[in-house]
C-alpha cells in the first residue's frame, strides 16, 4: 500500500497540472494568508486606538461631572447632553480567516443623549465601493470557491482517464476491484489540495493574537473547510464512476461547481430576498422625517445652551427632544421591526435552500465560526439599539434634575454589553457530511462492480 | 480549401456542438439565468425607484412649520440617488456605494443605504445581473468550448487532414474562431436583446444618452467574447491534449476571472489604505476642534470671530451687533466644517483614484478589469457616477446650511427666538441630482478602452501566432 502511495505521489510530482495546481493553490493562499493578517492587524489597531481614545474621553467626563457642582446649574446640566459615549461592538473571532461581514459592519458606535436608534450606525462606511465590488480574497474564498475547483483540476480523469486509455481494463484484470487504487489516488489528491488551506490557516492562527483562545475556532474552520472538500472530492469519484471520457467528466464537474458555488448561492439569496422583501429603507427615512415633523415644531435640543440660558427653559429643551426621539422611535420601531424580522425570515429561508448547495452552506458555517456572519453582527446591532433605551434615560435623569450630576451617577450609569454569540449550528454541517457520506458510498458501489470486460 | 471552406467548417463545428446535448443544455441555462438576471433586476429597479419618489416628497421639508433656520439645518434633507435605466446592465458599485445622503448641518455624511449591509448570504460572488452572467458564467463557457475544438480535431487526427486540404492553417483558425462566434453570438445575442429591451421599459426616461451607453456596453461585452474565443482557440491549438486544453483554458479563466479582480483590489488596499470609518470620523472632528493650516482651536477661532465682528460693527458686546453673533458663529463654524470635510473627502478621493490606477494596471493579467471598468462606468454605476451624486448633494448641503445660517445671521438679530417660515423652506427646495453624460464617462474610462483593444490585439495575435505553428505539423 505505501509503495502504491509512493508510486502515485511520484507520478504526480511529474504530473504538469498537479503542480501547477499545488503552486496555484499555494500562491493563493498566500495572497489570503497575507490579506487576511492585514485585515486583522488593522481591525485590531482600530479597536485599540478606539478604547484608548474611549477611556480618555470617559476619563476626562468624568472629572467634569465631579466638577460639576461648581459651575452654574443651567451650564452643568449641559453635560448629560453632552457626554459622548463609544460602544465597542464584539470583535470577530476568524476575520483573517472569514472575512464575512467584517468588511462592512462597524466596530463602534458613539452614542449620547439624542441619538435615536434609527441613526445609530449612519456614519461609519468611508471605504472604496469599486475594491468592494471586486472581492476581495480571503482563506474562505480559497477554501470554498477556488480549491474544489483545483481538486476537480487533479481528479477529473482520476478514473475516466484510464477507463479511456484502456489502462483501466489492465489493471481491473489483475487487481480486481480499482478501490485501493483510487483509494491511494483521493488521499495524495486531497493532500495537494488541502494542504496550501492548512499551512495557510495555521500560519494564520500563529501570527494572530491569542493563539490559544482562538485554537477551538481555528479547527473547527479548518475541519468545515476540509469536509467542504471532501463533499467535492465525493462528486468527483461519482462522476467518474459515471464518465466513459476524461473530458466528459472534467465538463459535468465543471457544471457542478459553477452550479453549486456561483448559481446556487447567487440565486438562493435573490430567491430569499424575493420571498421575504425587507420595507424600504427609504420608507423608513421618509416614517422619521414626518413624525419629526409632527412631533417637534419647536426643534432646540441640538443647541439648549444658544436658545435659553435658564435651567428651566434648557431642561424644557431637553424634555423636548426626549419627546421628539421617543415619538420617532415608536413610528420607527414598527418599521424597523418589520426590516429584522424580513431579515429574520431570509435567513430562516437562506439557512433551508442552502442546503441545496453543501458549498453555501460550508461558508455560512465558516462565517459563524468566525463570527463575521450575518446572523452575529444583526445581534450585535440589536444590542446596541437596546441600550440606547437604559442609556438615554439615565442621561435625561441627570439632564431633568431626577439624579445629581456628579462622580457616582456618571460610574452608574449603564455601560454596553455585547451580547454572547449563539453556537455554531451543527445541522448544516452534519447535512453537508451526511451528503459527502451518501455520494461516496455510491462512488464506493459504482466503481465496486466495475468490470474489465 | 478555400475561404468558403472557412466558412463551412465554422458550419461544422457549430453544428457539432449544437449536436452535443450537453452543451446545448449549458447553452440555455446560461441564457436563462442571464434573462433571469435581467428580469429580476427590473423588479428591483422598478421597487427602488417607486421607493424613491416616495421617500422624496418635499412635503416633511415644507411642512415643519416656523422654525428656527439652524433647527431647520439640522432636519434637512435627503438626496436619494436615481436608479438609471442602463445600471439595469451592471449594479457595478451600487450596492456597495449608498443611495442616500443626509445633507444636514455639520458634517458632510457618506451615502447611506447599502443594498449589501441587508444581505444575508456568506458566499457573495457577485451581483446576480446580465454584466455578471456574461463576465462570468458566458466567457467560462465559452472558453471550455474552445478548449476543444482544435485539440480534439489533433486526438482524432482529423486535424491533419483538414491542414493538408487547406490552402493555409490561417483558414482552419478563422473556420474554428468564426464557428465558435456563431456559438457565441447564440448564447449572447438573446441575452443582450433582453438586457436592451429591459432598459428600455425601464420607469427611467431613455434619452440618446442611455442609447449610445447601451450600444457601447454590448459592444464591449462583445469584444470580452471574442477575447475569450480567441484565447481559447489558442490554447486549444496550442494543446497536445483536449483534456490538457481544458485544464489551461480552466486554469486562465480562474486566474483572469475569480482571482485576478480580487487580488487587485487586495493589492490596492494594500499600497494605499483606505482609513476605517472610525478613524476617518474622529480625525475629522479634530481637524474641527483644533484647526487646521494654523486656524487655532475652536476657542480661538471664536474668539477671533467676535472680536472682529466687534470691531467691524464699532460695538463693545455682541448684543450690540446688528446681527444676530449665533447666526454668525454657526456659519462661521459650518464653513470651516466645509473646508475640513472637503479636504478629508479629497484626501479618500485621492486614495481611490490611487487604488484604481493599481486596479488598471491588473488588467495586464486580466481584461475583465478593464471590462469591468468599461461596463460600469457605461452603466452609471461607477465610482465617477457615485462621486458625482455624493458632490451635487453636498454643493446643495452647503447651499442649504449657508442660506439658512446667512438668514438667521440677519434676521435673528435682537430676537433670539427668531422662526422662518414656509416662504425660505420654500427658496431653497427643489434639489434634483442631474445625470452624468456620457461623455464625461468616456473621458475616464478611455484608457480601459485601450488596455481592452490592446487585448483584443494581443489574442487575435497570439491566435494567428498558433495558427501559423500549425504547418510543421502537415510536413512532419
Amino acid at each position: 500500500m505505501i509503495r502504491l502511495f509512493r508510486i502515485d505521489a511520484i507520478a504526480l510530482g511529474r504530473d504538469r497540472i498537479a503542480v501547477a495546481v499545488l503552486i496555484v493553490g499555494l500562491l493563493a493562499c498566500l495572497v489570503a494568508v497575507l490579506t487576511g493578517h492585514v485585515r486583522l492587524s488593522e481591525l485590531r489597531a482600530d479597536r485599540a486606538l478606539s478604547v484608548q481614545e474611549t477611556t480618555e474621553a470617559r476619563a476626562a467626563a468624568r472629572t467634569a461631572w465631579v466638577e460639576a457642582a461648581g459651575q452654574p446649574p443651567q451650564d452643568a446640566l449641559l453635560l448629560p447632553t453632552r457626554l459622548m459615549t463609544t460602544i465597542q461592538l464584539a470583535p470577530p473571532t476568524l476575520p483573517d480567516f472569514s472575512a464575512g461581514r467584517s468588511r462592512l459592519e462597524p466596530t463602534t458606535a458613539n452614542v449620547r443623549l439624542a441619538t435615536r436608534p434609527d441613526a445609530l450606525f449612519g456614519r461609519y462606511q468611508v471605504g472604496n465601493a469599486e475594491s468592494a465590488f471586486r472581492g476581495e480574497i480571503d482563506l474562505a474564498f480559497v477554501a470554498i470557491v477556488l480549491t474544489p475547483l483545483l481538486l476537480i483540476g487533479l481528479g477529473y480523469g482520476v478514473f475516466a482517464a484510464d477507463r479511456e486509455s484502456g489502462l483501466a481494463r489492465l489493471w481491473l484484470a489483475q487487481a480486481g476491484s480499482p478501490l485501493s487504487l483510487l483509494g491511494v489516488r483521493s488521499l495524495n489528491r486531497l493532500v495537494i489540495a488541502y494542504a496550501p488551506v492548512l499551512l495557510a490557516g495555521l500560519a494564520l492562527w500563529l501570527l494572530g493574537p491569542d493563539a490559544a483562545a482562538r485554537a477551538g475556532a481555528v479547527w473547527a474552520w479548518l475541519g468545515i473547510a476540509l469536509l467542504g472538500l471532501l463533499f467535492w472530492w465525493s462528486l468527483v469519484l461519482l462522476v467518474n464512476s459515471f464518465a466513459r471520457a476524461a473530458e466528459t467528466a472534467a465538463l459535468v464537474l465543471i457544471g457542478l461547481w459553477i452550479l453549486l458555488v456561483f448559481v446556487a448561492p447567487t440565486g438562493i439569496t435573490a430567491t430569499a430576498g424575493l420571498i421575504n422583501p425587507p420595507p424600504s429603507r427609504f420608507e423608513q427615512i421618509a416614517a422619521a422625517r414626518a413624525t419629526e415633523v409632527r412631533s417637534s415644531r419647536e426643534y432646540d435640543n441640538d443647541h439648549p445652551e444658544l436658545t435659553s440660558p435658564t435651567i428651566e427653559g434648557r431642561r424644557a429643551t431637553v424634555q423636548k427632544g426626549i419627546e421628539v426621539r421617543r415619538a420617532v422611535a415608536e413610528a420607527v420601531a414598527p418599521l424597523s421591526r418589520r426590516f429584522d424580522d424580513q431579515a429574520a425570515a431570509q435567513r430562516r429561508t437562506l439557512e433551508w435552500a442552502q442546503l441545496l448547495s453543501p458549498p453555501a452552506v460550508s461558508a455560512e458555517a465558516l462565517a459563524v465560526v468566525s463570527r463575521t456572519d450575518a446572523e452575529t453582527y444583526a445581534a450585535q446591532r440589536q444590542a446596541a439599539a437596546a441600550y440606547l433605551t437604559p442609556l438615554s434615560g439615565a442621561l435625561a435623569d441627570v439632564a431633568l434634575g431626577a439624579r445629581p450630576i456628579d462622580g457616582a451617577t456618571f460610574d452608574a450609569l449603564p455601560t454596553f454589553t455585547p451580547p454572547t454569540p449563539s453556537g455554531t449550528p451543527l445541522i448544516p454541517i452534519l447535512w453537508v457530511a451526511f451528503v459527502t457520506l451518501v455520494l461516496t458510498l455510491w462512488a464506493v458501489v459504482r466503481l465496486r462492480r466495475v468490470s474489465p470486460l | 480549401m478555400s475561404a468558403s471552406a472557412a466558412r463551412v467548417l465554422a458550419r461544422k463545428d457549430a453544428m457539432e456542438l449544437w449536436r452535443d446535448r450537453r452543451l446545448v443544455l449549458a447553452m440555455g441555462l446560461t441564457v436563462l439565468l442571464a434573462l433571469a438576471a435581467i428580469g429580476s433586476t427590473f423588479v428591483r429597479m422598478q421597487a427602488y425607484e417607486r421607493d424613491r419618489v416616495a421617500a422624496t416628497e418635499s412635503e416633511s421639508w415644507l411642512g415643519q412649520g416656523p422654525r428656527d433656520p439652524h433647527s431647520a439645518a439640522h432636519f434637512s434633507q435627503w438626496a436619494f440617488r436615481p436608479m438609471t435605466a442602463s445600471s439595469l446592465l451592471d449594479p457595478g458599485t451600487s450596492p456597495h456605494a449608498g443611495s442616500a445622503v443626509w445633507m444636514e448641518a455639520h458634517a458632510r455624511n457618506p451615502a447611506a443605504v447599502r443594498a449589501v449591509e441587508d444581505r444575508v448570504g456568506a458566499l457573495d460572488l457577485g451581483e446576480f445581473s446580465a454584466a455578471w452572467v456574461i463576465q462570468a458564467l458566458a466567457t467560462l463557457l465559452l472558453m471550455v468550448l474552445a478548449a476543444g475544438v482544435m485539440a480534439r480535431e489533433r486526438e482524432r487526427g482529423t486535424l491533419r487532414l483538414m491542414l493538408a486540404t487547406a490552402p493555409d492553417a490561417r483558414f482552419v483558425m478563422r473556420g474554428k474562431v468564426a464557428g465558435l462566434l456563431t456559438v457565441a453570438s447564440m448564447i449572447v445575442a438573446p441575452l443582450l436583446i433582453a438586457a436592451v429591451a429591459a432598459v428600455m421599459l425601464a420607469p427611467s426616461a431613455v434619452t440618446a444618452d442611455t442609447v449610445v451607453r447601451v450600444g457601447l456596453w454590448c459592444l464591449v461585452h462583445a469584444v470580452l467574447i471574442a477575447i475569450a474565443i480567441l484565447i481559447g482557440v489558442t490554447v486549444s491549438a496550442r494543446s497536445r491534449t483536449s483534456a490538457a486544453a481544458l485544464a489551461l483554458a480552466l486554469g486562465l479563466w480562474v486566474v483572469a476571472v475569480p482571482l485576478a479582480p480580487r487580488v487587485a483590489a487586495g493589492l490596492a488596499e494594500t499600497l494605499y489604505p483606505t482609513p476605517s470609518g472610525d478613524r476617518f470620523w474622529a480625525a475629522a472632528q479634530m481637524d474641527v476642534h483644533d484647526g487646521i493650516d494654523g486656524s487655532g482651536t475652536a476657542e480661538e477661532r471664536s474668539r477671533a470671530l467676535r472680536e472682529g465682528l466687534l470691531r467691524q460693527y464699532g460695538v463693545a458686546t455682541v448684543e450690540e451687533l446688528p446681527i444676530s453673533f449665533r447666526g454668525a458663529s454657526l456659519d462661521a463654524n459650518e464653513r470651516f466644517g466645509n473646508r475640513v470635510f472637503e479636504r478629508r473627502w479629497a484626501m479618500l478621493e485621492a486614495i481611490e483614484d490611487k487604488q484604481r490606477e493599481v486596479m488598471r494596471a491588473a488588467s495586464v493579467v486580466s481584461p475583465l478589469l478593464a471590462v469591468q471598468n468599461l461596463s460600469t462606468a457605461l452603466a452609471g454605476t461607477d465610482n465617477l457616477h457615485q462621486r458625482d451624486f455624493t458632490h451635487q448633494a453636498e454643493t446643495e448641503r452647503q447651499r442649504v446650511v449657508n442660506a439658512l445660517n446667512g438668514d438667521l445671521t440677519v434676521n435673528g438679530a435682537g430676537n433670539p427666538s427668531y422662526k422662518a417660515d414656509e416662504s425660505l423652506w420654500r427658496s431653497l427646495d427643489g434639489f434634483r441630482v442631474q445625470p452624468v453624460p456620457v461623455a464625461r464617462a468616456l473621458a475616464e474610462i478611455w484608457p480601459d478602452a485601450l488596455i481592452l483593444l490592446v487585448w483584443l490585439a494581443g489574442a487575435g495575435l497570439l491566435a494567428a501566432r498558433a495558427g501559423r505553428a500549425l504547418r510543421p505539423e502537415i510536413e512532419q
